[in-house]
C-alpha cells in the first residue's frame, strides 16, 4: 500500500540518463567546491568564505536530505491522499472531470438543437401579395402590392440570450478538457521529469531557487490539485443536488409549442438552472486553481524556492 | 603579497582558457563563444585595466586614510579588496568553466540546443498552433455560410423562406474565439522564437564580457552581477528548457493530427447540413477542434509559462550569489 509510486515512475529517463546517478554526482561536486572554499578560507583567514562555506555545506545536507528521503516521502504524502480521495486521486479526479464534460456535453447538444430550431423559426417569412386590377377603357393591369410577415421575428432576442448561454456553454466544456489534459498531463510528465531534475537544480547553489520552486510545482501539481479537482467536484455535486435536484435543464422539452405561442417563459426557466450550473462549474475550476497555485506558493517558500513565480509568469 | 600571486594565476588561467572560447572574427559562430569585438581592442585586457584602476584608487585611498587616519577608509579599502579577489575568483571560473557547461549540455541535449529550441518552435507555431487557426477559421466560415443559407419554398412574392441554419452563427463565435486564442499563443510562441535569436547573437558576445567589466567596480557590482546571471540564464537555462520540452513532448504527448482538411470536406459538410437541419454536424468539428487546442494547451502554453519561471527565477538568484560579499548573509 505504501509504495504505490515506484522508483521507475520517478525515472529520470533518457533527460538526465538515471537521475540518482546525476543527483548524486551534483552532490559530490557540490560538496568538493564546498570543500575548497572552506580549505582557502581557513588558510587565507577569510572569515567570511568560511562562514558562507558552512552555510552552503548545511544546504548540501538538506538537498541530500530530499534526495534520500525523496521516494518516502513522496510515497506517505500520496498514501494520505489516497486516503482522502478514496482511490488513486489522479484516476478519480480525471473520471469526476470526464462525468463533468458528458452532462456538459448534454445539455451542449441540446441547446444547438434547439438553437437551430429556434433560428428557423425566428427567420421564417411568409410572403404574399395581392392583385390589384385596373381596368381602364383602353390598357387591362393587374398590379400587385406584396408584403411579407415574419410571425415569430421576435424571438431573435431570444435567440441572442440562447447564443450568450450557448458559448458560455462552450467555455465551459473548453475549461473542462484543458482540465482533464493537465490531469493527464500531470500524471505522464511531472514526476518523470520535473521532480528529479527540481532534485538536481537544488544542489547548486546558484540554481538553488529554481530548483525548489520546481520541486514545489511537482509535488504541488501531482498531489495537490487532483484533490483540489476533486473537492470542487463535490462542490458541484452538493450544489447541484439542492440547486438543481434531477436534469439541469431541458430546453428541448419546451421546443416547438410554447415558443410557437410566443410564451417564452418556460424557456427562461429553464435556462436558467442552465446558468447556474455554468457559475459553479467556473467557480470550482478557477478554485482548484487557486488552491493548487497557494500550495505550490507554500511549498516553494518551504523548500527555498521562489513563491513569487506567478508574477513572473505575467510575462507570458 | 599573496593576494597578488593568486591575481597573476587566475589571470593567467583566464587568458589561456579565454583564447580557446572567443568568437572568430567572422560568422559563423560556435555555440558559447564569448565576445570578440572587445577582444581586439581586448575585453579581458580592460578587466586587467579595470582592476588595475580600481587597485590604484584603493591604494590612494588607503594612503589618504594613513594621512588622515580616518579608520573607516581603511575598513572600506580592505572590504574592496577581498571583493576584488573575489570578482577575479568568479570571472576565472566563468571563463575556465563555461565552454565546459557548453559541451556538458550540447551533449545533453544531442545537439546545439538553440538549433532544437528553434526547430521545436518554428513546429509548434507553423505546424501546430497556426493550423488549428486556420482551421477553425474556416469552419466559422462555413458556419456563417450555413447560417446565411435560405430555404425558400415557392415563389418569392407567394410563398415560404426560412433560414434552417441560423443557429449555427452561435458555433461561429465559438470558431472565432478558437482562431483567436490560437492565434495569440502562435503570436506569443513567434516573439519566443525571435527573443530566442536575439540571445543567440548577443547574450555571450556582448552582454556577459559587459558584466564581468561592471562587476570589477564598486558602485557597478550589482548591475554587473545581474548582467552575468542575465546572460548565463538567457544563453544556457533558457534554451535547455526548450530541450525538455521537446523531449517531454516527444515521449509523451500523442501525436495531434493538425492537417488541414481538404476541400471536399466542407463541401460535404456544407452540402450534408443542407439536407438534414437539425443534425448537429458542426458540433462535431467544434468538439475535434476543441479537444485538439486542449491538447495542445500543455505545450503552447505550460511549458512556456514555466521554461520563463525557470529562466526568471535562476537568474534572480543567480544575481544575487554573484553580487553577494560570501558571508554577509543572503
Amino acid at each position: 500500500m505504501l509504495l504505490q509510486i515506484a522508483l521507475s515512475d520517478i525515472s529520470g529517463g533518457i533527460f538526465l540518463g538515471g537521475w540518482e546517478t546525476a543527483a548524486l554526482t551534483a552532490l559530490l561536486v557540490s560538496f568538493g567546491i564546498i570543500a575548497l572554499a572552506f580549505a582557502i578560507g581557513i588558510g587565507f583567514g577569510y572569515r567570511e568564505l568560511e562562514e558562507w562555506a558552512k552555510n552552503e555545506m548545511y544546504e548540501i545536507f538538506i538537498s541530500g536530505l530530499i534526495v534520500g528521503t525523496l521516494i518516502g516521502l513522496i510515497n506517505i504524502i500520496f498514501a494520505m491522499s489516497i486516503n482522502l480521495a478514496g482511490g488513486n486521486p489522479l484516476e478519480i479526479a480525471s473520471s469526476n472531470v470526464s462525468s463533468m464534460i458528458l452532462e456538459t456535453n448534454g445539455l451542449f447538444l441540446t441547446l444547438l438543437q434547439y438553437n437551430l430550431y429556434l433560428g428557423a423559426l425566428s427567420t421564417l417569412k411568409f410572403s404574399f401579395f395581392v392583385p390589384i386590377p385596373i381596368i381602364p377603357p383602353v390598357v387591362f393591369l393587374v398590379i400587385r402590392i406584396g408584403s411579407f410577415v415574419s410571425p415569430w421575428a421576435g424571438l431573435g432576442a431570444l435567440m441572442s440570450g440562447v447564443d450568450s448561454v450557448f458559448n458560455v456553454l462552450g467555455a465551459m466544456i473548453a475549461a473542462l478538457l484543458v482540465e482533464q489534459v493537465l490531469l493527464s498531463f500531470i500524471k505522464l510528465v511531472i514526476l518523470k521529469y520535473f521532480l528529479p531534475l527540481g532534485i538536481l537544480m537544488r544542489t547548486f547553489s546558484i540554481t538553488r531557487v529554481a530548483g525548489g520552486t520546481l520541486i514545489a510545482i511537482a509535488i504541488g501539481a501531482y498531489i495537490i490539485y487532483p484533490l483540489a479537482v476533486i473537492y470542487s467536484w463535490n462542490v458541484y455535486s452538493q450544489f447541484k443536488a439542492v440547486s438543481t435536484p434531477g436534469n439541469p435543464g431541458d430546453p428541448a422539452g419546451h421546443m416547438i409549442l410554447e415558443n410557437i405561442k410566443w410564451d417564452i417563459k418556460d424557456t427562461i426557466n429553464t435556462l436558467t438552472p442552465i446558468l447556474k450550473n455554468f457559475v459553479i462549474i467556473g467557480i470550482t475550476f478557477f478554485l482548484s486553481i487557486i488552491i493548487t497555485f497557494s500550495s505550490i506558493r507554500s511549498l516553494a517558500g518551504a523548500l527555498g524556492g521562489d513563491p513569487d513565480l506567478f508574477g513572473l509568469a505575467r510575462l507570458i | 603579497m599573496k593576494i597578488s600571486y593568486i591575481l597573476i594565476i587566475l589571470f593567467l588561467l583566464c587568458t589561456v582558457r579565454a583564447a580557446g572560447i572567443v568568437c572568430p572574427a567572422t560568422p559563423p559562430y560556435p555555440p558559447c563563444c564569448v565576445s570578440s569585438e572587445f577582444w581586439s581592442g581586448g575585453w579581458i585586457y580592460l578587466v586587467f585595466i579595470s582592476i588595475t584602476l580600481v587597485i590604484l584608487l584603493l591604494s590612494v585611498v588607503y594612503m589618504l586614510s594613513k594621512i588622515f587616519v580616518k579608520h573607516e577608509w581603511e575598513i572600506w579599502v580592505k572590504d574592496e579588496m577581498y571583493q576584488i579577489l573575489i570578482s577575479v575568483v568568479i570571472i576565472s571560473t566563468l571563463i575556465i568553466v563555461l565552454s565546459i557547461i557548453c559541451e556538458v549540455f550540447t551533449t545533453l541535449a544531442g545537439n546545439d540546443p538553440f538549433l532544437i529550441a528553434h526547430n521545436y518552435l518554428n513546429s509548434l507555431i507553423w505546424d501546430k498552433t497556426l493550423n488549428m487557426a486556420t482551421n477553425a477559421f474556416q469552419y466559422s466560415v462555413l458556419c456563417q455560410l450555413l447560417a446565411a443559407f435560405r430555404l425558400q419554398i415557392g415563389p418569392v412574392s407567394l410563398g415560404v423562406g426560412y433560414n434552417q441554419q441560423a443557429g449555427l452563427r452561435a458555433v461561429a463565435v465559438c470558431f472565432d474565439f478558437i482562431y483567436t486564442f490560437c492565434a495569440g499563443i502562435s503570436a506569443s510562441l513567434m516573439v519566443q522564437d525571435i527573443g530566442l535569436s536575439i540571445i543567440q547573437a548577443f547574450a555571450f558576445r556582448i552582454m556577459l564580457p559587459l558584466g564581468i567589466i561592471f562587476r570589477i567596480f564598486p558602485f557597478l557590482r550589482k548591475a554587473g552581477a545581474f548582467l552575468i546571471a542575465l546572460s548565463l540564464g538567457l544563453y544556457i537555462v533558457y534554451p535547455l528548457c526548450f530541450v525538455m520540452n521537446k523531449m517531454i513532448v516527444d515521449s509523451v504527448l500523442p501525436e495531434i493530427q493538425l492537417s488541414l482538411p481538404p476541400l471536399e470536406t466542407y463541401v460535404e459538410t456544407f452540402l450534408t447540413a443542407i439536407i438534414s437541419p437539425f443534425m448537429p454536424i458542426a458540433l462535431m468539428g467544434l468538439y475535434t477542434v476543441m479537444n485538439q487546442v486542449a491538447f495542445l494547451i500543455p505545450q503552447a502554453l505550460f511549458l512556456p509559462t514555466l521554461n520563463l519561471v525557470i529562466t526568471f527565477t535562476f537568474i534572480k538568484n543567480a544575481a544575487r550569489v554573484l553580487s553577494q560579499n560570501f558571508g554577509e548573509g543572503y
